[in-house]
């Protein structure tokens, strides 16, 4: 099914909730886009507009009321091994050490021999950088350590696609930004698929390929930029955060969510 | 109470730790308070001997029960009493539990019908149990699982409802399917507080073990207390009793043991 049907594919899809006084709440209206294998696109809007829930649905988490959802020209009815989530919190599993969760992202793929899972497994925690705790529990170590053993998780898996909802959210600034340019290096060996669900501006300019930005509820995509023409096709690191060109990108970007932002307080008080 | 300074005792602080060591000084300390206070009550005879005999007398009536009379095997039949009836119901409510807390159709139509048989008083079921099921071994048991299983089901169900959603759904997105996610991820992460929910259940097995031992038997602690009653004999009433409380202290810290061994993460 490759080359006529593109990667990831979401064909306007409306998805509506049940409120609480049995009314019902759209979350996302008419959206459509295409993602390409090997991209890094961004949802950027505001918290609470639905732009996770739309990634949710990509890992067939939840499903849209209209429109529907295509992973290589097939449509996305549950979730599987292909699609691979780091959450917020409750990332990883307190009962299990860090090499233990890392060979837990492998438990159900019975292609690989128990010597396979073990190597994979140390080789994805050493990615990650971990590579000097793999007997310590997870309840044990600091919250930035427990998202990169979610990602070596996910990894360890070999999903086709990558899909994090806000997974440095309730880092500190610096071990953010740390495991920001960490997941880019990460990256350039894995080349996975990933859409990175945030509400931070700088960490959607330093990481993404294609910035998404979404309006309030209920989200519609109100730009599509593309983040890698402007910064360049070159690594990122920590110097492209004080190049010009990403400033520029973060400024214009920063200008459309804060006329969004007034619009939808105007459509509120309205 | 001292307040949050650098200088206060851990012990008065809010909230304050102690060591085991410490916490094993003070439980000490209060069981010796306990018996001392006894002990002074009976040397003055506050109340008389036939109603309180001192520690030393009740110390001397489970000496001589336990060597002369019976009563080592009373607490053998008592002991396998709880724990078969205690066994029954935690092989019939975790699966149950984690059932209803799994589909909401086994949920809703077995909630509203715990918790009404949960609301029944068991001693009052006694007379019914025995018109059912006779004074032999099956009746006691029915009384301990009729007293621990419903509300067993109901404390595990909760727990398994307590795993948080991202654990199941990273169960999904790594491939496992329903019957995976329960036995690998949510089994383990409602383990600790579901041994603690079976330490509870198991006490409350002896006491309803005691109720159905004095309706209705001839063996067991109950029946031993019972039947001493009867010749007043007050040492060793209490001698029984206290029997009961001190199989019930061991096991409850050998289950502690356990869980602080087996769930090492916690510590």
């Amino acid at each position: 099914m490759t080359g006529t049907s593109p990667f990831l594919r979401f064909d306007r899809v409306t998805k509506t909730f049940p409120d609480q006084g049995g009314g019902e709440i759209e979350v996302i209206r008419d959206t459509s886009l295409d993602v390409g294998e090997g991209e890094i696109v961004v949802f950027l809007g505001p918290s609470g507009c639905g732009k996770t829930t739309l990634m949710r649905m990509a890992g067939g988490l939840d499903f849209p009321s209209s429109g529907c959802i295509q992973l290589h020209g097939e449509e996305v009815d549950g979730p599987d091994r292909r699609k691979g989530m780091v959450f917020q919190s409750y990332s990883s599993f307190p009962w299990l050490t860090v090499h233990e969760n890392v060979l837990f992202g492998m438990r159900y793929r019975y292609d690989l021999s128990v010597d396979e899972k073990r190597r994979r497994a140390e080789h994805y925690t050493k990615l990650v950088g971990l590579g000097d705790f793999p007997n310590f529990y997870t309840n044990k170590i600091s919250g930035g350590m427990r998202q990169r053993v979610a990602i070596a998780r996910t990894l360890a898996a070999d999903p086709e696609i990558l899909l994090m909802d806000e997974p440095f959210g309730a880092l500190d600034a610096l071990t953010r930004e740390f495991l920001q340019l960490q997941l880019l290096d990460i990256n350039r060996t894995e080349k996975k698929t990933v859409i990175f669900v945030t509400h931070d501006v700088e960490e959607a300019v330093l990481l993404s390929d294609r910035i998404i930005v979404f309006s309030s509820r209920p989200a519609r995509i109100i730009e599509d930029i593309a983040a890698a023409e402007s910064l360049g096709d070159g690594p990122r690191s920590i110097e492209t955060k004080e190049s010009d060109s990403f400033f520029q990108l973060r400024n214009r970007i920063l200008h459309i969510t804060r006329e969004e932002a007034g619009r939808a307080a105007k459509a509120q008080q309205s | 109470m001292a307040d949050q300074r650098r200088n206060g005792s851990p012990l008065l602080r809010f909230r304050g730790k102690a060591s085991a060591q410490t916490e094993t000084t003070l439980a000490i300390v209060a069981f010796a308070g306990l018996i001392a206070i006894w002990q002074l009550i009976a040397s003055f005879e506050l109340m008389p001997a036939r109603f309180l005999p001192g520690p030393l007398a009740v110390l001397e009536a489970l000496g001589c029960m336990l060597f002369q009379n019976d009563f080592l095997s009373d607490i053998g039949i008592s002991i396998a009493r709880v724990w078969a009836a205690f066994l029954l119901s935690v092989i019939m409510a975790v699966p149950l539990g984690i059932w209803m807390s799994s589909y909401r159709l086994v949920g809703a139509l077995t909630e509203p019908v715990i918790d009404f048989i949960r609301y029944l008083p068991v001693p009052a079921l006694v007379p019914l149990l025995l018109i059912w099921f006779g004074i032999g071994e099956e009746s006691k048991i029915a009384v301990l699982w009729m007293g621990t299983f419903f509300q067993l089901v109901l404390l595990i169900a909760d727990d398994a409802k307590r795993v948080p959603w991202e654990y199941v759904e990273i169960g999904y997105t790594l491939g496992a399917k329903p019957r995976q996610i329960i036995r690998d991820i949510i089994l383990p992460s409602m383990g600790p507080s579901m041994v603690d929910n079976l330490r509870i259940t198991l006490g409350w097995c002896w006491t309803y073990l005691i109720v159905a031992e004095i309706v209705a038997a001839n063996s067991g602690i109950g029946h031993a207390i019972w039947s001493m009653r009867r010749f007043v004999k007050t040492p060793e009433v209490m001698a029984g009793i206290l029997t009961v409380g001190i199989i019930g202290l061991a096991t409850d810290q050998l289950i502690r043991y356990a869980h602080r061994r087996y769930f090492r993460y916690l510590g």
